[in-house]
């Protein structure tokens, strides 16, 4: 038995230069390490993570609770006591906005889990499988489609009684339907990669296919598209929250705090202003640290 | 005649295609002795890997049908057993390497991911000595420095390292049978060459049976046992290399070989190509699909198939004429 096999010719040029570029990484590694290289996805990231820290233990160094009412003070610009002012109940605005925060990013951060494990699966499922069972899957999307969102949550509140609970259910039971659908798209196309049909004659059974080989070849749309869902969902509870099916006063959203302010904007601008700015800044944050996680995630990106 | 790894008995291919019914494989046979090498061979579009995706349920169905006497492998009917045990048999016993390897890795799985993944499917082993073997493999195939190039991606390999990544993910399990689906002809020449040496030393070394699939008869030639010419998804003629590219029968194979350069002929000599197109498998023509394009075609090509005349041992043609 022989074992020579024929050797490639040595390279031509050796480089002098450190390989460290080429060394080998693990895809989460390697993802890391171009992600720190994107100044704006950096930031993004110690924004939202200043906005999480400002939101989860921002109020224990408030010297205010979040439903304190000051009727005779009312609504007040900043101040050195109130450093976002205070509404048209006395009620400190900054403390306020930590605890709407806290709903806002739980609601945003629900609705991302239900979409990525319900949505990315049942849409590669979908897709990777296609015919008779294709057809009927989606025919339940489409269906779920047709009945209007604000049903759905009513009938659940009614059935289920009104909570937080059932606010983060009702959200995460929509959110998922679009992305099933792109994924799917994206899944219809990816399996006719060659690729695919390696991994198959290689024996490799249907989950390892779905979730080796086409999930993470449809991450970018994936993760454009939950970054465009967060603010979504965070936008339909403080209509939600509006319509009194929410999130109720003396509790606070990002949502409600804004559509308080913006029908006092007249007479006091500051109950928009501050808000509607960390509301915006988080959102920015996270469109940037999306394009960034993109980038970082396709091996082929790299330069 | 020594024993048989594969035999095919009349297998067809089929696709829905838009109401008509696209023939890809209509009706093929083929076998391969254990240890040997059978190059199928023909146009584009002649059926020949369709041949090899219908035998290891790799057709999607539908639109595709798959149906036929039986397609023998070492004496289990691939066209009956059951979806599991061909998916335990893909890339155990049997293994494919696919024509483009700069399609045919996944772009976003290390190399180490690829392969271990495979064993992983078939041997049930740790990933750490899974991963050892898979460094194993790709030293055998001459990839230079496998430590530190099996943690990369495949866009990091050249198209002849990718090729060697394929060969040694199919090979990763010793296959009793590997089909090489067009291996080399995404590769410039040099590499091509270098390929094929490859893939003859590991098959010798490893002892397996070959099917390699391929439209160039230069690589048949010196590759290749026994040859099964194919047009229209049929078998034309089957032989030995030799045979056939001796005595050819049928003018099918008798153009092939008359539109390839050879070094031995004389300088002036001019190449003559086949004339037309390959029929649309939708709407083949009558009888032999192969008269359209035919210069010895009599009246009688167009009225039936022709019948398969057996001219001995493995020896077959399909032609009136011849």
């Amino acid at each position: 038995m022989s074992t020579d096999v024929i050797q490639p010719r040595p390279p031509l040029l050796e480089v002098d230069e450190p390989l460290e570029e080429i060394e080998g990484t693990s895809l989460w590694q390697d993802a890391w390490r171009r992600l720190r290289k994107n100044r704006m996805a950096v930031a993004s990231a110690g924004i939202l993570l200043f906005v999480v820290l400002f939101c989860v233990f921002g109020p224990w160094f408030v010297g205010y609770s979040f439903e304190e009412q000051n009727l005779a003070y009312g609504a007040q610009g900043a101040s050195g006591a109130h450093w976002f002012g205070t509404d048209l109940h006395g009620r400190d605005l900054l403390v306020r906005t930590m605890y709407g925060g806290r709903i806002s990013l739980l609601v945003g951060l629900c609705a991302t889990a239900v979409s990525l494990t319900i949505g990315v699966s049942y849409g590669a499922i979908s897709g990777y499988f296609g015919g008779r069972l294709d057809s009927m899957m989606m025919r339940i999307v489409d269906i779920l489609y047709t009945i209007p969102f604000m049903f759905v949550v009513i009938l659940f509140l009614v059935l289920f009684g009104r909570s937080l609970v059932m606010l983060f259910v009702a959200l995460g039971a929509v959110s998922w339907l679009t992305m099933a659908r792109i994924v799917r798209g994206q899944v219809l196309s990816l399996k006719q990669s060659e690729f695919i049909d390696a991994a198959r004659a290689s024996g490799v059974g249907h989950f390892g296919i779905i979730f080796r080989h086409l999930v993470p070849n449809a991450l970018g749309p994936i993760i454009v598209y939950t970054t465009l869902t967060i603010p979504r969902v965070m936008l339909e509870e403080a209509f939600l929250s509006y319509l009194g099916l929410g999130v109720q006063p003396p509790m606070a959203s990002w949502g409600l705090l804004v559509s308080d302010g913006a029908n006092a904007m007249t007479f006091f601008p500051h109950m928009l202003l501050f808000p509607g700015a960390v509301l915006t800044l988080t959102l920015f944050a996270l469109n940037f640290l999306g394009d960034g996680l993109r980038d970082a995630l396709d091996p082929r990106m790299r330069s | 005649m020594s024993e048989l790894i594969l035999e095919v008995k009349d297998l067809h291919v089929h696709y829905a295609v838009e109401g008509a019914v696209s023939k890809a494989v209509d009706g093929v046979s083929i076998s391969l002795p254990k240890g040997k090498t059978l190059a199928v061979v023909g146009e584009s579009g002649s059926g020949k890997s369709q041949t090899m995706y219908g035998i290891l349920g790799l057709v999607p169905q539908p639109p595709g049908k798959v149906f036929g006497e039986a397609a023998l492998f070492d004496g289990e009917d691939l066209l009956r057993v059951s979806e599991k045990k061909l998916r335990q048999l893909r890339g155990d016993r049997i293994a494919m390497i696919f024509q483009d390897p700069m399609t045919a890795l996944n772009p976003f799985l290390t190399v180490e991911r690829q392969l271990t993944e495979v064993l992983e499917s078939h041997k049930g082993i740790s990933r750490k000595a899974a991963r050892a073997e898979a460094l194993e493999m790709l030293r055998r195939v001459g990839i230079p420095d496998p430590e530190r190039r099996i943690d990369q991606h495949p866009h990091q390999f050249s198209g002849g390292m990718r090729q060697r990544v394929m060969i040694a993910m199919a090979l990763l399990c010793r296959p009793a049978l590997l089909v090489a689906d067009e291996p080399t002809t995404a590769l410039d020449v040099t590499i091509q060459a270098q390929i094929l040496e490859l893939l003859r030393n590991l098959q010798t070394e490893l002892g397996s049976s070959m099917i390699l699939i391929t439209h160039d008869l230069g690589v048949v030639a010196g590759n290749a046992d026994y040859v099964a010419v194919m047009y229209a998804g049929r078998v034309v003629e089957r032989g030995t290399a030799d045979q056939i590219f001796e005595a050819p029968l049928h003018p099918y194979t008798q153009g092939l070989l008359a539109s390839v350069p050879r070094l031995d002929a004389a300088q002036k000599e001019q190449l003559v190509p086949i004339p037309g197109q390959p029929p649309d498998p939708t709407q083949l023509p009558s009888g032999c699909p192969f008269r359209t394009r035919c210069s010895k075609a009599e009246d009688r090509c167009a009225a039936a198939y022709p019948e398969v005349r057996r001219l001995g041992e493995g020896r077959e043609v399909a032609c009136w004429v011849a």
